[in-house]
């Protein structure tokens, strides 16, 4: 067997780098971002359609930017918000639940649509049960959760 | 002056987030590539090769899906590629990937925020093997 250690090693450093830029750049962009009017402004667009499926304000930005963009940006602000506590941790829960299954949905896609895979259906059923899957994690399991975290404060 | 606070800030946040995944993720890298440069993720898809029928792929698709969940997408495509398969099966695939691939590094980096990574790697396999089996039955 002819094991390369080192190669591994400098791979996993290089996405290490990686991520770290990514992460980085990302939270400082988010930083102007929320610091500005349009902040409030998206959150009020995206309010309505994310307490439908029970996620509330704070997390609906992470959402589309981990929906777009991809898990290692989705989960850059989402670790922000947990750690400056702007999140509860039903929000946290579904969050990282929806992300789990439907993040970076284009640049996924794109790849098997070169391919030559049908790429309606697979942002559609990908969304689809991402979002059945939250409204039923919301109803049934956190339910309680956030009732407790609400008796808390 | 707020200027250089925004950058001073994002900066002192991703110094701080991405540390906390990285030192997580190092090992875990290092042992999945390991696995693969052993030759040992083949013989781990042959498990896997009985259950492919009823998300409606080939048995030899195994390959391509035990690559996509433990590395990422390119290996699985490049797994995928000799095969010759149908615009319904790559869809499939594609769609099972979509929602379960690279769940070592992936799992790690999302469960930074304190959910169990145990049950996002589940919740992960079956949606995607729900979706792949819903797929396949109604695509006619």
């Amino acid at each position: 067997m002819d094991l390369n250690i080192t190669q591994s090693v400098i791979g996993a450093c290089l996405l290490s780098l990686k991520i770290f830029v990514i992460i980085t750049l990302l939270l400082i962009v988010y930083e102007f971002y929320e610091n500005s009017r349009f902040y409030n402004w998206t959150k009020k667009i995206l309010d309505r359609p994310m307490q439908t499926i029970g996620i509330s304000s704070n997390a609906s930005i992470t959402m589309v930017v981990g929906i777009v963009l991809g898990i290692a940006y989705g989960a850059g602000i989402l670790l922000k918000n947990v750690q400056e506590k702007k999140m509860n941790s039903k929000d946290i829960a579904l969050t990282s639940y929806f992300l789990a299954v439907c993040h970076a949905v284009f640049e996924d896609t794109l790849l098997f649509v070169a391919v030559g895979a049908n790429g309606f259906i697979i942002i559609g059923v990908r969304i689809l049960l991402a979002v059945i899957l939250i409204s039923i994690l919301n109803k049934y399991i956190f339910r309680t959760m956030a009732e407790s975290s609400e008796v808390g404060r | 002056m707020e200027f250089l606070n925004n950058i001073k800030n994002g900066l002192r946040n991703g110094l701080k987030i991405s540390t906390k995944i990285i030192v997580y993720m190092l090992p875990f890298y290092v042992v999945v590539d390991i696995l693969e440069q052993s030759g040992y993720l083949s013989k781990i898809s042959l498990i896997f090769k009985p259950i492919m029928g009823v998300l409606g792929l080939p048995s030899e698709a195994a390959v391509a899906i035990i690559s996509g969940m433990l590395l990422n997408l390119y290996p699985a495509i490049a797994a995928m590629a000799p095969l010759s398969l149908s615009i319904k099966e790559i869809t499939i695939l594609g769609l099972f990937l979509g929602i379960a691939h690279n769940l070592v590094i992936e799992t790690i980096i999302l469960s930074r925020s304190g959910v169990k990574a145990y049950s996002v790697v589940i919740l992960r396999i079956a949606t995607a093997c729900v979706a792949a089996m819903g797929v396949n039955i109604l695509w006619t």
